[in-house]
Formats: C-alpha cells, structure tokens, sequence
C-alpha cells in the first residue's frame, strides 16, 4: 500500500494554489486575458457588453412598459396578448430568443416567478436577476410554499388571494405586472415608472409606493 | 424535466437570503460585472456569434 503523507500533499495542494491570484478580481482578469490571447474575445468585447447592459438594459425597461400599460388600455391588451411585441412597441427588444408573457396582479391573484430548474429569466428586457432568484431556497421553496416565501419579502396576502407561481424555461419567461398605486391619476408616465420596482416584476414586493421605483 | 437540477418542490431549505441583494445593483462588485460579460461573450461564441465578441 502506497503511503500517504498528508503534510506533502497539503504542501502540494498550497504550491498549486499558490500559482492563481488569491483575488477574485485578478483571477478574471487573467481569465479575460488568456481568452484575448487565444483570440476567443476581443479586447473592447467586456466593455462593450458592460456598456449594453448600463445603457440600454435594465428594470428600467420593464418600469416603462408597465407604465405605459397602466395609461393606455390598447397597450395594455398588447402586453396581455403579446408581450415582447410591447417591448418591442417601445423599441426595448432587441433579438429575443424566447417567448414573453406578462401575468397581471390583482385584487384577488397574486403572481410570482420562479425557475425551478435554473435560473431563466428575461434578462435581455428587465436586466440581471438578483442573486437570491438562482439560489437553491427560492427554487425549491417559491412553489412548495409561496407563501411562506412570499412573507419573508414581506408580502402578506389575506387568505382569498389567490397565488400562482410561474416556472420558468429558456423558451418561455414572465414578467409580473404590478397594480397601480391608489392614489396616482394624473401621474406622468415616467412618474409612473418611477414606482415598479424590480421584485414587483418578480413578484416579491406587491403594493408599490412611491419612492421604491427602478426608473 | 425529472432530474438532480429540477430541485422545484424539494424540502429542507431554509430562509431566502435576499436582504443583502436589495439595492437592485447588477453587481456588488466590477470583477462579477467582468465575468458575467465574458460568460455572456463565450456563450455567443457557443451560439456560432462571435461577431459580437
């Protein structure tokens, strides 16, 4: 039998770490320059996508389709039929690759969505999801207990509520379409916008007030 | 989908962790923004895009 010295391989494991950057900062940018090197990725490639998602992505968008559908019953109906041809109405759509469908809250329903498998979501119309939205407790938890979830968000529904949970795929995503703050006839659309908050197009957060918006 | 990654359902998780994520911020840090852009680059090489990268 061979002999293990456990203090040689734990000197070994050591060296070998001891090569990588201990930051994970550094660590990708060596990994960024390599795959420059081998000609995977151009220089200004990184940037170009940070710059994408600043400028032109983001919750923003989907605050300003929820708005717009708030004012407009016929951009409504578009949003409830057909809802990537309503980003795409107000020119936020770019490509697309799946299928969209808007699921509106009421007096009586509730909605909230989850991908149970991984972690698909309408990144390219309302930006990146948040962390805890990949996590293994909200996968897991968001359709055996939604309610349960939907409390430690500090959601709490009366029990003639009504909650539907959607599951994600890569072919068909949601977007949660919050109702409209009491309060708010005569608003502008921008003011309007400046209420939807990104877990209210999740569907953590229920009753928007003012002050709380992505826009 | 039956599967180890269909874990819809399944028992014996705790609290969701989402306190620390409020801020709606992308990112907490540049390298995580960095890295996310460079698995967003290799995935459209993937898809037979590499134009955009």
């Amino acid at each position: 039998m061979a002999s293990y010295d456990s203090e040689k391989v734990a000197h070994i494991h050591k060296e070998l770490h001891s090569h990588l950057p201990p930051e994970p900062g550094l660590r990708v940018k060596a990994l960024e320059s390599l795959l420059v090197e081998k000609g995977l990725l151009k220089t200004d490639a990184v940037d170009k996508w940070l710059d994408n998602l600043a400028e032109k992505i983001g919750p923003k968008n989907g605050a300003r389709v929820i708005a717009r559908s708030w004012v407009t019953p016929e951009f409504e109906s578009t949003l409830r039929n057909n809802a990537m041809k309503a980003f795409k109405d107000l020119g936020l759509a770019e490509g697309g690759g799946y299928e969209l469908k808007a699921v509106f809250n009421s007096d009586t329903v509730h909605n909230l969505v989850v991908c149970t498998l991984c972690s698909c979501y309408p990144l390219r119309l309302i930006g990146m999801s948040p962390s805890w939205y990949k996590s293994n407790e909200y996968r897991a938890r968001a359709v055996r207990e939604p309610r349960g979830v939907l409390e430690e968000f500090g959601v709490k529904l009366d029990g003639d509520v009504e909650v539907r949970v959607w599951d994600s795929t890569s072919e068909r995503r949601y977007i949660v379409v919050p109702q409209r703050p009491a309060g708010t006839e005569g608003w502008s659309e921008d003011q309007l916008a400046g209420l939807v908050t990104r877990n209210s197009m999740i569907g953590t957060h229920r009753d928007l007030r003012s002050g709380d918006g992505a826009a | 989908m039956d599967t180890v990654h269909d874990i819809g359902g399944r028992q014996g998780f705790g609290p969701v962790r989402w306190q620390h994520d409020h801020d709606e911020m992308a990112f907490h840090e540049e390298w995580q923004a960095r890295a996310w852009a460079m698995c967003m680059c290799m995935f459209a090489v993937w898809r037979g895009n590499p134009e955009v990268c």
